[in-house]
């Protein structure tokens, strides 16, 4: 039996194969992930470049349409909602707090998933019994209802939220690394090794982890769109971050009253979440397809 | 009894879990390798031939740990091979394996040096001592090594993916020297080549096997490769052993039925072929 790397090295394809057509391709592919990282560059650099409080609000200027001009003179872009608050301001904002709740519980949760998730498939046994039960347990209840009632008991908290939404993104990962380590230790590479004596530490550092990572990488990617709009939906619900910080869900939230005549605040935040939540999930895919070809 | 040197197999049998019989009943087993006796002496080369299925890997697998054993002994030097858990790093030093596929037997992410450093990694009393003391010498070994297996150096500094079957092989071997063992085991270690390749690989561990007088544990369904390596034949059959005798009895006077069939399909295919 032969193995699926490489064994046929295909030649480079030829420059003039690349039409017009897959130019276009390519160039609209590029299209998310370059939006993708202007969420990025918002979200990191722009509450820098306002300097006023997005959460405070003049009463005289609520509900103005984008566009308005404010009583202190300066230009309301998306408009102001119900309390004379700035949206722009407040969109701005709740990039960077999106961004970063998504990529805390990321990182948590895929540090997680894949020490279970590896330390299952490798070692199977008692171990793997162990886990899967509390896998099936977890899927069992759907992911934002587990994070609602983790949410819902204690106080409202920047923390509670990473680790309540945490609690259920680690399972897409405990999943995938647990079943890519089961085909993977049965690889001839991960047993010449055994025989050798390479202790078990280093044989899943060197010639598992590193054969896990890309896939994972796809998937956290998916994990971060996700994670972004449990976070919001917590907001919306009143249960996610304090009412001191700005998130896309508040606002939206804020917003829900003033549907017929002030639809900017709900609808602003709203697409804002929705083209990210796109980009996201279109990189995400990218990247899958990437992997799963180079498997 | 004389002092076991070598590896010595007795009353080996490694059973597998079956299929379930019913959804809650229990599992049927399946014997692989069924209370096979076989020894290896010190500078020794024993084929082990058989169809496939018929437990010859099983047995390859059980000596290194790979499978526990049901029942039975293995011990290599007298010390028993068959507790996993204590099974120490001298075993695992001392007897080395090289696998089928050549390319999938290496990590494809690591190069060839990567690969043969890692079993001085493993075992740092084992490397030699110029790469214990010094670690700039390291690479010099490792182009010694591949030297040995007739590989250029610069095979050092290449993944698998842009080796060729043959030079992957090479790889693994030179590898598996690396920490000097006493036994070798090949599990169909030619079997995945081109014939031309095949012939030089056989003829690299015969000379690999005769400079450092190594215990090898030949495991082939190939009658032709057998001739030219082993010293004594061991045939197997669902599990059995039924026949083990010097090569030279075997291949002109067979005892059992199956060794006699398996030589006539042997020699059809040389006529044929």
């Amino acid at each position: 039996m032969t193995t699926t790397m490489g064994l046929v090295q295909s030649p480079a394809p030829p420059m003039a194969v690349r039409t017009g057509r897959t130019r276009v391709r390519r160039v609209l592919g590029a299209i998310p992930i370059m939006i993708f990282g202007l969420y990025v560059v918002v979200g990191l650099l722009g509450p820098l470049f306002i300097d006023y409080s997005p959460v405070g609000g003049d009463l005289d200027d609520r509900l103005l349409s984008p566009g308005s001009v404010l009583s202190d003179g300066s230009t309301a872009v998306f408009g102001t909602d119900a309390l004379g608050r700035d949206l722009f301001g407040q969109v701005i904002y709740g990039a960077r707090t999106s961004l970063i709740i998504g990529t805390l519980v990321v990182l948590i949760s895929g540090l997680v998933g894949i020490l279970v998730g590896t330390a299952a498939g490798y070692r199977r046994g008692t171990t793997d019994l162990a886990a899967s039960r509390v896998i099936d347990v977890l899927l069992a209840f759907p992911g934002i209802l587990l994070a609602i009632v983790i949410a819902g008991v204690f106080d409202r908290s920047f923390a509670i939220v990473v680790v309540a939404l945490s609690v259920t993104n680690w399972i897409g990962f405990a999943r995938l690394s647990r079943s890519m380590a089961m085909t993977l230790r049965e690889r001839d590479w991960v047993k010449s090794a055994t025989v050798m004596g390479v202790r078990r530490r280093r044989i899943i550092a060197r010639h598992i982890l590193p054969f896990i990572a890309g896939p994972t990488l796809a998937l956290a990617t998916t994990e971060f769109a996700g994670a972004i709009l449990a976070e919001a939906s917590l907001s919306f619900l009143g249960l996610g971050l304090p009412s001191a910080s700005v998130s896309w869900g508040q606002t939206i939230a804020s917003g829900k009253e003033y549907l017929a005549s002030a639809w900017w605040i709900s609808a602003i935040p709203g697409i804002a979440l929705a083209l990210l939540v796109i980009c996201v999930g279109f990189t995400g895919d990218r990247l899958t397809r990437y992997f799963s070809r180079k498997q | 009894m004389t002092a076991a040197a070598g590896l010595r197999i007795t009353d080996l049998t490694v059973t597998y879990p079956g299929p379930r019989t019913s959804g809650f009943g229990r599992r049927s087993s399946i014997t692989a390798v069924d209370a096979v006796s076989l020894d290896v002496a010190p500078d020794e080369t024993v084929a082990l031939v058989g169809e496939s299925g018929s437990g010859k890997s099983t047995i390859a697998r059980a000596v290194v740990g790979l499978v526990a054993a049901s029942a039975g002994s293995i011990d290599f030097d007298g010390a028993s091979l068959l507790n996993l858990r204590t099974r120490d790093q001298w075993a695992r030093r001392n007897i080395a394996m090289i696998f089928q596929d050549p390319r999938s037997a290496l990590n494809p992410r690591m190069s060839a040096e990567a690969s043969i450093r890692e079993a001085w990694e493993a075992h740092p009393d084992a490397a030699p001592e110029d790469v214990r003391n010094d670690p700039r010498r390291r690479r010099a070994a490792v182009v010694d090594l591949l030297a040995q297996v007739g590989l250029d150096p610069d095979v050092a500094g290449k993944r698998p993916t842009a080796l060729s079957g043959g030079q992957c092989q090479r790889v693994s071997i030179a590898r598996a020297l690396a920490l000097s063992p006493r036994l070798l085991i090949c599990d169909e270690a030619v079997s995945a080549l081109d014939v031309s390749v095949q012939a030089q690989v056989l003829q690299l561990l015969v000379r690999v096997r005769a400079a450092r007088s190594l215990s090898m544990l030949f495991i082939t369904h190939d009658l032709g490769v057998v001739r030219q390596v082993a010293d004594r034949v061991a045939v197997m059959r669902r599990g059995e052993l039924v026949e083990n005798a010097d090569v030279r009895t075997l291949f002109t006077a067979p005892q059992h039925d199956y060794t006699k069939q398996l030589l006539a399909a042997a020699v059809d295919l040389d006529v044929r072929g």
